[in-house]
């Protein structure tokens, strides 16, 4: 560990990110003291004072001590983050398309797309795929074990 | 002497042929749902739980003793093979257990499972049989700071899970430490780091963190790396050798007696003994640089520290009536719907059906074996499906799991956060485990800190200091943490030695 040694440049983006969230629990803190019952030595400020110091001083550290084990990143080609980003909307499209289509038809699109983003299949096969695959989680999910999705416009 | 008869006494009621059928089923619909992501033992047993209202009140509770076990079972293997920890308690197994099957060693890590899962299971009954009365007598004396003193305990853990810098393994802990608090605070009520946000209200939960940070970050890792399938290369042999068996013995058996210690205490999370068994193996090993890369022995410790606190839940639950876990409740409740009080009358007034119960989980610990080691074969086998069929099953398993913890779309999406997150972790090489440690422990520590002050004559922390056994843990651990601390600073020396050395 070398003090003032050369630091890397995430590990100053992370303890500035550090030193922001701590303060704003130390903020977050201050607005809570003022709900302590009277005569009470602790309240739910104190544990938020602690990870806001903790976050503080850990954050300080990592602006100025070199750091270890870090090795070169090596960030995805051009392609690859395209999967990675197409799947992180299909993943989110899930959460906005279920309460309106239910489970069983938003699996079905969610799965079939991630056979063919992912996977690379044709839609053909994506489809085959994702149909027997959602009809297996159907049964397990909704039919035997009863967790209450939403059911959507169309009632499945 | 008597303890033996009325134990062979339990053995011929259980092992009747449909006791026996009961158990078995038990066992494999626990296994079957502890498997799916997101549902643990505590689902397991509540979902299943109307099957059972069918049955004597006996054979109900042999039942239900065989979904727990096989639950907590079937959670570690979605940990093993896809990196969904499936609950808290298989966190610590994803850390090594994943790492095999990613080796082509998904058989061995699975069959080592099972097998620490007996040990230890076997072990947590022997105490059950002989020293449920007077064990469960003795963790009464555990109170708040006791158990407040354990968390901090737990938290030195930190030190040595926080990877090559011990810095970024604090900051890291700092934020899960800091993210545990978002909800409604414990004492006022008042929303916490909410922001005006009410779906934070509700707090951010544990389950879809994880699954977000191990599975969902492994997902898009993998995706950029165009992994051919979970395992890369062959697989190797899908039964362990006789080296892993002599490599994982002494952990599984350490790993059993510290879960089977830890679970006498009630409300002593099964996540929080799986850690301190993993960590407490790595410090004791010959070649702790190996854990977290594929280490055996980080496999069976946690497994069996996880079932001998299943096991030695049922000491306080039968004894004393209080249930150690969420799991235990259930089946406390399940116990009260079928007119058995537990407590210490129980033992006198229903002796035959205690002593019956006992004698089938010696049962069902071996039933999980049988039942386990042979799909080893199969399990093992997933790993070789082509990725772009698992990446999509497992994707929408964990959108599932998430899902399915608290029937919340928001969960889903804390899952798609923190997976995002957990990719940038395992980019930058900052360390996980830490941050998933803190966020666990935080609420388990203020909840504890705060009983105890409100304890406390005086109203100061000076109770953790005058209760012998808190007074104990404390001074332990900061013996760990200087110990933890020195092991770190050496290995951080030697590491920018070869890195100099090697310029």
């Amino acid at each position: 560990m070398v003090i003032l040694g050369k630091v890397q440049f995430i590990d100053r983006v992370a303890g500035v990110f550090a030193i922001v969230v701590g303060t704003i629990c130390l903020v977050e803190a201050r607005r809570l003291y003022q709900y302590r019952l009277p005569g009470v030595l602790l309240g739910d400020d104190t544990f938020l004072t602690f990870g806001g110091i903790w976050l503080l001083l850990a954050g300080l550290l990592m602006l100025f001590v070199s750091l270890p084990g870090m090795s070169p990143v090596v960030w995805p080609n051009r392609e690859k983050i395209l999967v990675i980003v197409k799947t992180s909307i299909v993943f989110l499209l899930f959460v906005f398309l279920i309460p309106y289509l239910g489970f069983a038809i938003t699996t079905f699109a969610v799965s079939t797309s991630f056979f063919f983003i992912i996977g690379r299949y044709s839609w053909y096969k994506s489809l085959a795929i994702a149909f027997l695959f959602t009809l297996c989680c159907y049964v397990i999910f909704t039919v035997w074990i009863y967790i209450p999705f939403p059911r959507g416009l169309f009632g499945i | 002497m008597d303890v033996i008869n009325q134990l062979l006494g339990g053995f011929g009621n259980a092992l009747s042929p449909s006791n026996l059928a009961v158990a078995f089923i038990g066992v494999f619909l626990g296994t079957l749902v502890g498997v799916l992501p997101g549902l643990g033992p505590t689902s397991a047993l509540a979902i299943l739980l109307p099957l059972t209202a069918v049955l004597s009140p006996t054979t109900a509770i042999i039942m239900m003793a065989g979904i727990y076990y096989g639950a907590m079972y079937g959670g570690s293997t979605t940990a093993i093979l896809l990196n969904i920890p499936g609950e808290v308690a298989s966190v610590a197994t994803t850390l090594d257990g994943y790492a095999m099957a990613k080796q082509g060693r998904a058989g061995p890590a699975l069959a080592v499972s099972a097998i620490g899962s007996f040990v230890a299971g076997t072990f947590g009954v022997i105490g059950l049989t002989f020293f449920a009365p007077l064990l469960a007598e003795q963790a009464l004396r555990f109170g708040p700071p006791e158990y407040a003193a354990l968390i901090v305990l737990a938290l030195t853990i930190m030190v040595s899970l926080s990877g090559p810098s011990l810095i970024r393994g604090l900051a890291a802990g700092g934020f899960g430490f800091v993210i545990a608090m978002v909800g409604i605070s414990n004492m006022s009520t008042e929303p916490r780091l909410t922001f005006g946000f009410m779906e934070l209200g509700g707090g951010v939960d544990l389950i879809s963190v994880a699954i977000g940070m191990f599975a969902v970050a492994e997902i898009i890792l993998a995706i950029e790396e165009s992994r051919k399938a979970v395992a890369i290369g062959k697989i190797g042999r899908l039964f362990p050798s006789r080296k892993d068996l002599k490599q994982s013995a002494p952990a599984m058996c350490r790993g059993g007696v510290i879960g089977f210690i830890m679970g006498l205490l009630p409300g002593c999370s099964p996540g929080l003994t799986t850690f301190l068994a993993y960590d407490i193996e790595k410090k004791v090993s010959r070649h702790p640089e190996q854990f977290g890369k594929g280490a055996i022995e980080g496999v069976a410790a946690p497994e069996s520290a996880n079932n001998g606190t299943s096991s030695a839940g049922f000491i306080p639950l039968f004894a004393l009536g209080i249930p150690a876990s969420p799991p235990l409740a259930v089946l406390l409740g399940g116990l009260m719907i079928y007119g058995l009080q537990p407590g210490p009358m129980l033992f006198q007034q229903h002796s035959e059906f205690v002593w019956t119960v006992i004698a089938s989980m010696y049962i069902g610990n071996i039933m999980l074996l049988v039942l386990n080691l042979p799909l080893v074969g199969i399990w093992a086998r997933l790993t070789t499906v082509p990725f772009g069929v698992m990446a999509p099953i497992i994707l929408v398993l964990c959108i599932i799991g998430s899902y399915s913890v608290r029937n919340s779309l928001f969960d889903v999406f804390i899952t798609f956060l923190f997976g995002v997150l957990g990719y940038f972790f395992r980019k930058f090489n900052w360390p996980i485990v830490p941050f998933v440690l803190a966020f666990m422990l935080e609420p388990m520590l203020e909840e504890t800190y705060i009983q105890s002050i409100n304890m406390a004559i005086s109203g100061t922390p000076v109770i953790f200091f005058t209760r012998p056994i808190s007074l104990t843990l404390i001074i332990l651990a900061l013996a760990l943490l200087v110990v933890s601390v020195r092991i770190k600073r050496r290995d951080e020396i030697r590491s920018s030695m070869g890195a100099d050395s090697e310029a």
